[in-house]
């Protein structure tokens, strides 16, 4: 090795990032915008260039609009990660507010509302002013009033306050009587997404604003029809003529080309006929809505699909709209299969008396296809229209028995299943087909053909000669038999007995009560043992009249949805709450309650970094993006059939920059259980004589818990865990018995234990000592320490407003104040921490800055309502930090203190 | 033959533009100059936040405070100047650096009759001094707002700004009245010679 081998290790290649920010900064213009591309495809293809934050921003000022358009769509991607260096761009956003094209005016407006960046939203509101001018005229050119339109929503989602102070929501509301329809639409669109994301009413649309609408509606672009449709839903009409004249101004919407518009139209209709009285009228109605559901039909799958799970909605509510056209849904060979199943479910509810033989010989052709979850669903349709037609009830079951004998195991299965259904519907009346069902009794292996057949038997199980026969034909394999067959055997063997109290009987159900009282771990499955052996055992006679009793007759209720479920369902056709048959609620976190929070909570803080915007811009018929979170244009998803947007031509040039949302967005996962760091030990397994515990107390969905991880390393098999609390501070105690199964040598187990709060309180000055008892069947008793943390308690209503901060911090005397300084901690970024304390339930109040040093004011609630007020003072980046506490219960500092430590130490 | 010429003189001073910063605290008047040097037009700004009452012209643009930066380019005495008008407010100060590489002068404005804060600006003002990267800058004062009662002069700004601490490094200072375009020029002249002798 000689030296000139260093040679290596210096290179003369600069890199990509120097060379780009040499060339963002040369003096030619076409070299910076050869580099600003450069930087934008490093962008797109997901490299890291923020670093070339304020070389790019200083190529905001030019002339050149292509060049502009790139800055600016840089400033969207990264403007979030330089949140300090984003005010560098204010000026220029002030500037092309002004500007005297429209289009750097809307891209300016538009490129404010997507940079999602707290610091600068303030700036950024007197630009918007000027372009929604609250007092004075509003800008002339609608292009740059519909998107601030638009801007106005997406600021809202950051600083609801400044929107409201700054009176843009009554601009907004006024933009919905502007005379330019595509203003009219997105001012409808961001006034809906405002009020999703507010408890108030904030829009509301009068008789005044109705007529106006109503007028924008037959001019404006086809999404823009979809907001005002969804808007005009949710209007209450004063009465049915006031309804029927809405309806009237709507019903041309039907024969719109795009589906989305079509579904709104259909809602808003289906809303209204609700208050019309006239038969008619609601006649009339349903005949008109009845092509172009049909003709929805004729798209591609997906959008079949949508429609059919819209359609299913709208025959619960109104079969009659459908009534005539099942031959629509007759399911075609090269249907996708989602397709089918959907087809064969409308195809259920529209059967009748009048269609039942069309619709038999269509089922019939479904059960002997290929597709094993598709047949087995038309078998099981047959059952249900036996179920759901009396008069048809004998030829669907001839048809089953047709099915029975082509022997197919899975389709004899699944008549054999609804066979048992259509019993229970008719009772008595075609026993004579057991016969022919007994003779596939051998073929059978899904637990519930099973269930099913083994019910059948003990059912009728006097005029079966050989029921005792079958019967023990199951009884040989019972304790492998899943559950659900177990109790149906369980139950026929009783009935067979009382039916025939014989011999063979009598020792069936003695080995049956055996198996399933002694030798079964399900509880289920020895309660029913027990209670029938104990009926048995005290009065055959009263068992009798239990066990044989009248059984109610059934009807077909599957897959029907509950009827206020129905109606929300309903108001949200079109949505993607209407494809999964689910309220928003159910599957969007951004809802109400949820929103509201997490806006506070980032009120001066920035940004909650996984919560995309749900604003989403009505721009031109080239961006559909969804709109709501919590219902997103299910449809709207699908390609747009290609409408040339009566919009000015300068929509199509611009960069797609509202396109950048997810039309998806809404499937957030809900709740993802915290899996937090692996937890402390509390006992050694040295101790413990190889039983090693691991716990702590955590807090979830505002209950405590405490968090259990048993593992054994010991030679035998734990079982019989208990555990005890001693008294402590908070009077923390076990809400239940502990539930650890038997822990073979070698495996763990871990549990949530459910905690209450104030139990036995511990007298004395608080403390963090937590002493438990555990003790299981083979050891001793263990007893061990944990530590209470502070954190666990604060509770989710923990946030207060910020008069409310003020008032009680200055009605508590000094003397509840107690602070404490930690040399260890550093606060490296504000945001960070806010987010780690939200995450503890300490919520954040407001910021100022002092000298160099940041004031972060919290809030935070231990139960029984007990508020801390905290005040944390620090200088970023470098270590220190400064915790002051006031509180009414003042002796709980030093735990507050500890757990602050612990947590931001982490 | 007229390319010709044009593309010798363009070598004589690389055709480029000169890049040029103007510094100065807030409301020093940094963005009535950057536009009075390129319009020659009286531009009075309001921050957002100072309500100007003392302002007896009345503006012809009224534009806001740079809470960022302002670029123009300016032609003067054929010299072409990028000048960068970077916002004053102290949360903006620190962001100033980014715009340090490659700059041939500097312009400082000093708000002449705010005496309170000319320890700031000169605090400020030798700071950017120390930066590497400034090390070769001409270095331009403005003593503005010379129309302003109780306004300092020329000599007395130099004072307080403790100018004569400046070793190696080509200054001058000017008494200036952006609102009146009074100075400015002047000032334009003697940076443009200076440029044009070597300076930057």
């Amino acid at each position: 090795m000689s030296g000139h081998d260093s040679k290596y290790f210096s290179t003369t290649k600069k890199g990509e990032i120097p060379e780009l920010k040499e060339e963002l900064n040369s003096q030619y213009k076409d070299k910076r915008k050869d580099a600003v591309k450069k930087v934008i495809a490093a962008m797109t293809v997901g490299k890291d260039v923020s670093s070339l934050f304020t070389d790019v921003v200083n190529c905001m000022q030019t002339e050149n609009l292509e060049l502009k358009k790139l800055v600016y769509l840089y400033l969207i991607n990264y403007a979030k990660s330089q949140p300090d260096l984003a005010i560098l761009a204010v000026n220029t956003f002030v500037k092309d507010s002004q500007d005297p094209n429209p289009l750097i005016r809307a891209l300016a407006v538009r490129t404010m509302g997507c940079i999602r960046v707290d610091k600068i939203t303030e700036y950024l509101c007197d630009p918007l002013q000027r372009c929604l001018k609250v007092d004075l005229i509003l800008d002339d050119d609608p292009y740059v009033r519909k998107t601030a339109a638009i801007c106005v929503a997406k600021l809202y989602d950051i600083n609801a306050e400044l929107v409201e102070d700054r009176g843009f929501l009554e601009a907004l509301k006024d933009l919905i009587s502007d005379n330019n329809p595509m203003v009219v639409a997105n001012a409808v669109a961001a006034l809906a997404e405002i009020q999703e994301n507010s408890s108030r009413p904030i829009f509301e649309i009068t008789s005044h604003t109705l007529s106006k609408l109503l007028t924008a509606l037959n001019e404006c672009t086809e999404w823009g029809q979809v907001f005002i449709l969804d808007a005009l839903s949710k209007y209450k009409a004063a009465d049915a003529r006031e309804a029927e004249n809405i309806v009237e101004r709507v019903t041309p919407r039907l024969q719109h080309a795009n589906c989305a518009v079509v579904l709104s139209a259909v809602k808003m209709i289906l809303q209204q006929m609700e208050l019309i009285t006239s038969t008619d009228v609601v006649r009339n109605l349903c005949k008109k809505m009845a092509p172009p559901l049909v003709t929805l039909l004729s798209a591609e799958p997906e959008i079949q699909y949508v429609a059919l799970r819209n359609i299913n909605l709208i025959v619960q509510r109104r079969p009659t709209i459908l009534a005539h056209e099942i031959k629509v849904f007759f399911c075609k060979y090269n249907d996708p299969i989602y397709v089918k199943m959907e087809k064969l479910e409308i195809m259920i509810k529209l059967a009748s008396d009048r269609n039942i033989d069309q619709v038999l010989l269509e089922f019939k052709e479904y059960a002997t296809e290929v597709d094993v979850d598709f047949v087995r669903k038309a078998v099981r349709a047959i059952g249900r229209c036996a179920i759901k037609l009396e008069r048809a009830a004998e030829r669907c079951i001839s048809v089953l028995l047709e099915l029975i004998k082509i022997k197919v195991n899975y389709v004899v299965q699944e008549a054999i299943i609804v066979i048992k259904d259509i019993f229970r519907r008719y009772p008595n009346t075609y026993e004579s087909i057991i016969a022919t069902l007994c003779e596939s009794l051998d073929t059978l292996d899904e637990p519930e053909a099973k269930a099913s057949m083994i019910w059948i038997i003990g059912e009728y199980a006097e005029r079966i000669d050989n029921a005792d026969e079958l019967l023990e034909s199951f009884l040989e394999s019972f304790p492998e038999e899943p559950a659900q067959v177990q109790l149906q055997l369980l139950t026929a063997t009783v009935k067979l007995f009382l039916k025939k109290p014989t011999e063979g009987p009598q020792q069936m159900i003695q080995v049956v009560l055996n198996n399933a009282t002694v030798e079964t771990d399900n509880p289920d499955l020895r309660d029913r043992a027990y209670i029938y052996w104990r009926l048995l055992s005290t009065d055959p006679e009263a068992a009798k009249d239990v066990v044989l009793a009248e059984k109610p007759v059934i009807s077909d209720d599957s897959n029907q949805l509950d009827p206020s479920l129905l109606d929300e369902l309903l108001s949200n056709i079109a949505t993607l709450s209407s494809v999964y048959h689910k309220p928003p609620e159910a599957f969007v976190t951004r809802v109400k309650t949820t929103q509201k929070t997490e806006e506070d909570d980032y009120a001066d803080g920035g940004e909650p970094g996984y919560s995309e915007s749900p604003s989403h811009a009505v721009d031109s018929a080239a961006s559909p993006a969804a709109t709501s979170s919590s219902a997103p244009h299910a449809v709207a998803r699908q390609p747009v059939p290609a409408t040339p947007a009566p919009v000015p031509d300068l929509l199509g040039d611009l960069i797609g920059l509202d396109n950048d949302n997810n039309g998806n967005g809404a499937i957030v996962p809900v709740d993802i259980l915290h899996e937090g760091p692996p937890l402390p030990v509390v006992l050694p397994a040295s101790t413990g004589q190889g039983l090693q515990i691991s716990a702590q107390l955590v807090r979830r969905d505002g209950q405590i818990f405490y968090s259990l991880l048993f593992e054994n390393n010991s030679q035998i098999p734990l079982d019989g865990f208990l555990i005890q609390f001693n008294k402590n501070t908070f009077g923390v105690a076990a809400a239940g018995p502990l539930q650890v199964p038997q822990l073979l040598p070698g495996t763990s187990a871990s549990t949530l234990l459910p905690m209450v709060l104030f139990q036995n309180i511990a007298p004395g000055p608080p403390n963090t000592l937590l002493q438990v008892a555990v003790k299981n069947n083979q050891q001793p008793v263990w007893y061990f320490n944990d530590k209470l943390s502070l954190l666990v308690f604060f509770s989710e209503d923990g946030r207060m407003e910020r008069s409310a901060f003020l008032e009680t911090w200055k009605s508590l005397p000094d003397s509840n104040e107690v602070s404490k300084d930690f040399p260890g901690i550093v606060v490296n970024s504000v945001e960070a921490t806010l987010d780690q304390l939200a995450v503890s339930n300490m919520f954040f109040i407001a910021k100022r800055k002092h000298a160099n040093q940041d004031v972060l004011y919290l809030s935070a609630k231990i139960p029984r309502g007990i508020p801390f007020l905290i005040e944390l003072t620090a200088v970023i980046g470098i270590p220190g930090l400064k915790c002051a506490i006031k509180s009414p219960s003042p002796e709980m500092a030093p735990l507050f203190f500890e757990a602050l430590e612990n947590l931001l130490k982490s | 033959m007229g390319i010709v010429f044009t593309r010798l003189f363009s070598s004589m001073f690389g055709n480029r533009e000169a890049r040029i910063l103007v510094l100065g605290l807030d409301n020093a008047g940094k963005t009535t100059i950057l536009y009075r040097l390129q319009m020659g037009e009286v531009v009075s700004t309001i921050p957002s936040y100072v309500y100007f009452e003392t302002c007896e012209l009345i503006s012809l643009y009224m534009l806001d405070a740079a809470i960022g930066f302002n670029v123009e380019t300016v032609q003067y005495n054929n010299i072409k100047f990028q000048v960068w008008d970077l916002g004053g407010q102290t949360s903006i100060r620190p962001y100033w650096r980014c715009y340090f590489p490659n700059t041939q002068a500097i312009i400082y404005v000093v708000d002449s009759s705010d005496t309170d804060r000319l320890v700031i600006a000169k605090d400020e003002f030798h700071a950017i001094l120390e930066e590497e990267e400034l090390k070769g800058a001409v270095v331009l004062i403005y003593a503005n707002k010379q129309d302003l009662p109780g306004a300092l002069d020329d000599a007395a700004v130099t004072e307080a700004l403790e100018l004569h601490k400046i070793k190696n490094r080509q200054w001058s200072i000017f008494k200036t009245s952006a609102i009146k375009g009074e100075g400015l020029f002047e000032g334009l002249d003697w940076l443009s010679n200076t440029l044009k002798s070597g300076g930057g």
